[in-house]
């Protein structure tokens, strides 16, 4: 009965670690190797809006004059405009790729059209 | 039973193990399915870890007495209750709780991980595996409890009689969690490290998982020290004992680390030093696994020592050399971009709050490490006791408290020393009048009043900074006051959480001061009919009282605690001072103006199955001292020996331990969706108040 239970479990253990060789996730799997900053730069974003909160705070709290916290909210904009670029950018690479993409199939189709008609 | 454990075990290496290789091998070779498969090796070493554990938690259910370490730890007498207890009663069973409480938190670690940080994921991956594996292959190997006894047993030997404690439920297994989950901060910074991400991406998680850790090992010290306060018998809560000692430095490392992270999040600084710190409480918890099991030093805790020291302690190595190979490589990126701008700045007092916490620690593990190099390189045996700790870290610990009252009224960056003179005159006023009190009440012990004082003072700054803060939520917002210091609180988390932490602190300090500086204690024997007297109490002998079972004889003593008027007893107390003594023997009717108010009944457990005696005091809790009562000793005559003390401020330090829950929880607790919505909002409307004003000026 144990050996069967032992079984049981490694049996099961196994077909876990298997099952993404046979899983057609392809999308979560390339994120395990790349983390595209199109996913990432809103959470980055977030971090960077929750310390304007905590700052924010502090300054009603009146822990800080006016000019320091204008001096740290200004650092922390630049930083989520940063982030805001860098997705930007991001997204503009995505959509020319995909453009590439769907050219070269276009000009595939266009060639294979081309021989079908010449053939006829 | 037995094999069903063993195959969980050995499964829970083998897929640890596959963690480690597969997610190196997945990201050397760019195989994504690989790294998949080696995170999902970590979830399925949480399932072989519950097979585990659940199989011998079923073999103590069902009297398994076959399985050696359910025969040593139980036996049919004892109740079903403390089945958890004896799970871990034993060095096999506690590091199969280890590995349980590493892998669940490694799982959950996995799963939380923000997606930003997936690049060093594989690197944190294979870190978390080779620990878990270690902790497998080595309990399989050499600590297994699912060995089988080689003779037919009946009945069991029965658990440590020291261990049939409430406080046993959760010591053991928040420290023991608190110690070894030091490896999940650790594995994100040095996978952080690895794979060359620089930034602070690990710093949230790492930072989340390093404040659980701390508040683990900081609740579990502090049950710990009330299960050797109610129940160990020698009148104490904290002996600097080695194995308290490695629980503690990991504690003060991790003090320092997430007071500098908040530096890191902040203003981008201090990033070589918090992964510094984060190794340093790394390498120092394998010490504390080293020390605990079969390590050279005497302790109380002997329940958990094992031949397996060199081990242990190959493994705490290894890990010093891993963790600062990584480190040194790393090194020279790891600059931060900005500086200190001024010495009176939030960023420079969380550095001096660093140097004394690294100084304490550095303190403690010289008295922890001092008597193995003696008996190493010189051959003797020699132990560091209290009285060094206590002088050494003594003021250091006060300069600690003061730091807690300064840095709260600190800005980040810089604050101009007009203003600082102004934060400072409440609480130094405040600290003046307590000493000026304390010294009219006929108070002479130096460090007795500066502690005090620092207390003051650290408590004023934190009550100034919640009453600055909430007046002006008062006139800028409209709130009431509760709902303004609501706000306040709710507005940074982490910040207040951390002060009502630092109240905690404060409540602790000033149990310890009490115990330390004030305590009184008289031993005496006396028989039915007769009182001790000592302070405003005296306690009258009632009755001797036993119950004898097949496995142990408990016997106590019916004690009345009666409340009196000192002045009814001048003579006696005369006498008492003349011969030094704290208190004496009176066999005197009552007076008129004593008050019964309670009763106490200390015990005694003869266990005979351990030869051993447990002992339980008799207490009576007052927030401002407590009367302990320990029974010595139940004498042939019909007497009973009793040691007692008064321990001022004794109540305080258990007090500690809620705010201390209640703050931990409060630094933790995530801003809602809803909130995290609303930061534009709230953002913009601020920017534009401040334009206003700037315009208006």
């Amino acid at each position: 009965m144990e050996a069967l239970l032992g079984t049981v479990l490694a049996l099961l253990i196994i077909a876990t670690l298997l099952y993404p060789f046979f899983s057609s996730r392809r999308g979560a799997k390339r994120h395990a190797l790349t983390h595209p900053p199109i996913q990432d730069e809103p959470i980055l974003r977030r971090s960077i809006y929750r310390e304007m909160v905590n700052l924010q705070s502090d300054f009603e709290a009146g822990y800080m004059s006016p000019a320091e916290h204008s001096k740290q909210l200004a650092e922390m904009k630049v930083a989520a405009a940063e982030s805001m670029r860098r997705e930007n950018a991001a997204k503009r690479q995505m959509i020319e790729a995909e453009l590439r993409i769907e050219r070269e199939v276009q000009r595939a189709r266009s060639i294979a059209l081309k021989d079908e008609c010449s053939q006829e | 039973m037995a094999d069903l454990g063993s195959i969980a075990l050995a499964l829970g290496a083998l897929v640890s193990a596959y963690a480690t290789i597969g997610s190196l091998l997945g990201v050397r070779a760019a195989i994504p399915e690989l790294i998949i498969s080696s995170k999902r090796a970590i979830y399925m070493s949480l399932l072989a870890a519950a097979v585990a554990s659940a199989t011998l938690l079923a073999a103590f259910l069902s009297n398994d007495f076959t399985i050696k370490y359910v025969y040593e730890n139980s036996n049919l007498a004892m109740g079903r209750g403390y089945t958890l207890v004896a799970f871990y009663a034993a060095n096999e069973g506690s590091l199969l709780y280890i590995i349980l409480a590493l892998s669940l938190m490694s799982a959950v670690s996995i799963m939380l991980a923000p997606r930003r940080f997936q690049s060093a994921m594989p690197y944190t991956t294979a870190i978390l595996g080779g620990i878990l594996c270690f902790f497998f292959a080595t309990t399989l190997a050499l600590a297994n409890p699912f060995e089988r006894l080689d003779f037919t047993a009946l009945d069991g030997r029965g658990i440590n009689p020291l261990l049939l404690h409430p406080g046993l439920y959760s010591h053991p297994p928040l420290t023991m969690a608190g110690l070894i989950g030091i490896s999940i901060p650790f594995a994100f910074s040095t996978g952080a490290l690895i794979s060359g991400l620089y930034g602070d991406d690990w710093v949230d998680i790492a930072r989340v998982f390093a404040i659980i850790m701390w508040g683990l090992l900081g609740i579990g010290m502090l049950i710990g020290a009330w299960w050797a306060y109610t129940i160990l018998g020698w009148g104490g809560y904290w002996s600097w004992d080695p194995i308290e000692n490695v629980a503690l430095m990991p504690w003060l490392v991790l003090t320092a680390f997430i007071h500098s992270i908040m530096v890191q999040r902040r203003r981008g600084m201090f990033r070589m030093w918090n992964i510094a710190l984060i190794n340093i409480a790394f390498v120092l918890a394998q010490l504390g696994v080293f020390i605990n099991r079969g390590g050279t030093v005497v302790s109380v805790h002997s329940f958990a020592e094992s031949s397996l020291g060199i081990v242990f302690m190959c493994f705490m190595i290894v890990s010093l050399i891993f963790a600062f190979t990584i480190f040194l490589w790393r090194l020279p990126s790891l600059q931060s971009a900005r500086n200190i701008e001024s010495f009176l700045s939030r960023e420079a007092s969380f550095l001096v709050n660093n140097f004394m916490l690294i100084v304490i620690t550095s303190v403690t593990l010289w008295g922890v490490v001092f008597p193995l190099f003696s008996s190493l390189a010189r051959d003797v045996d020699v132990s560091v006791s209290a009285p060094y700790f206590n002088r050494v870290n003594g003021p250091v610990l006060l300069g600690l408290i003061i730091v807690m009252g300064i840095g709260p009224l600190l800005p980040w960056r810089r604050a101009s020393s007009r203003s600082i003179q102004r934060w400072l005159i409440p609480p130094i006023l405040t600290a003046a009048i307590i000493l000026l009190l304390l010294l009219i009440s006929g108070i002479r012990e130096p460090w007795a009043l500066l502690g005090f004082a620092a207390i003051a003072f650290a408590a004023t700054s934190i009550l100034e900074e919640w009453w600055l803060g909430t007046r002006a939520r008062m006139r800028n917002l409209r709130e009431s006051i509760p709902l303004a210091w609501w706000h306040l609180v709710n507005g940074n988390r982490p910040r207040h959480g951390g002060y009502i932490v630092h109240l905690a602190v404060l409540a602790l300090a000033m149990g310890v001061i009490g115990t330390q500086f004030f305590d009184q204690r008289y031993d005496a024997a006396i028989k039915p009919g007769e009182s001790l007297v000592i302070d405003n109490y005296r306690i009258e002998y009632i009755a001797r009282k036993s119950d004898d079972r097949p496995d142990r004889l408990a016997q106590w003593a019916e004690l009345n605690v009666y409340s009196i008027h000192m002045a009814d007893y001048s003579d006696g107390f005369a006498r008492a001072t003349a011969a030094g003594k704290a208190g004496f023997v009176t066999d005197d009717a009552k007076r008129s103006g004593d008050r019964l108010i309670g009763r106490v009944e200390p015990r005694h457990e003869t266990h005979r199955n351990f030869n051993m005696v447990s002992v339980r005091s008799g207490i009576m809790s007052g927030p401002i001292k407590d009367l302990y009562v320990i029974p010595r000793d139940f004498l042939a005559d019909g007497r009973v020996s009793l040691a007692v003390s008064i321990n001022p401020l004794a109540l305080w330090l258990w007090i500690a331990g809620p705010i201390f829950l209640v703050g931990t929880i409060v630094a933790l607790w995530p801003h809602p969706a809803l909130e995290r919505s609303a930061y534009r909002a709230r953002i913009s409307e601020a920017q534009s108040r401040i334009d206003g004003t700037a315009q208006t000026a």
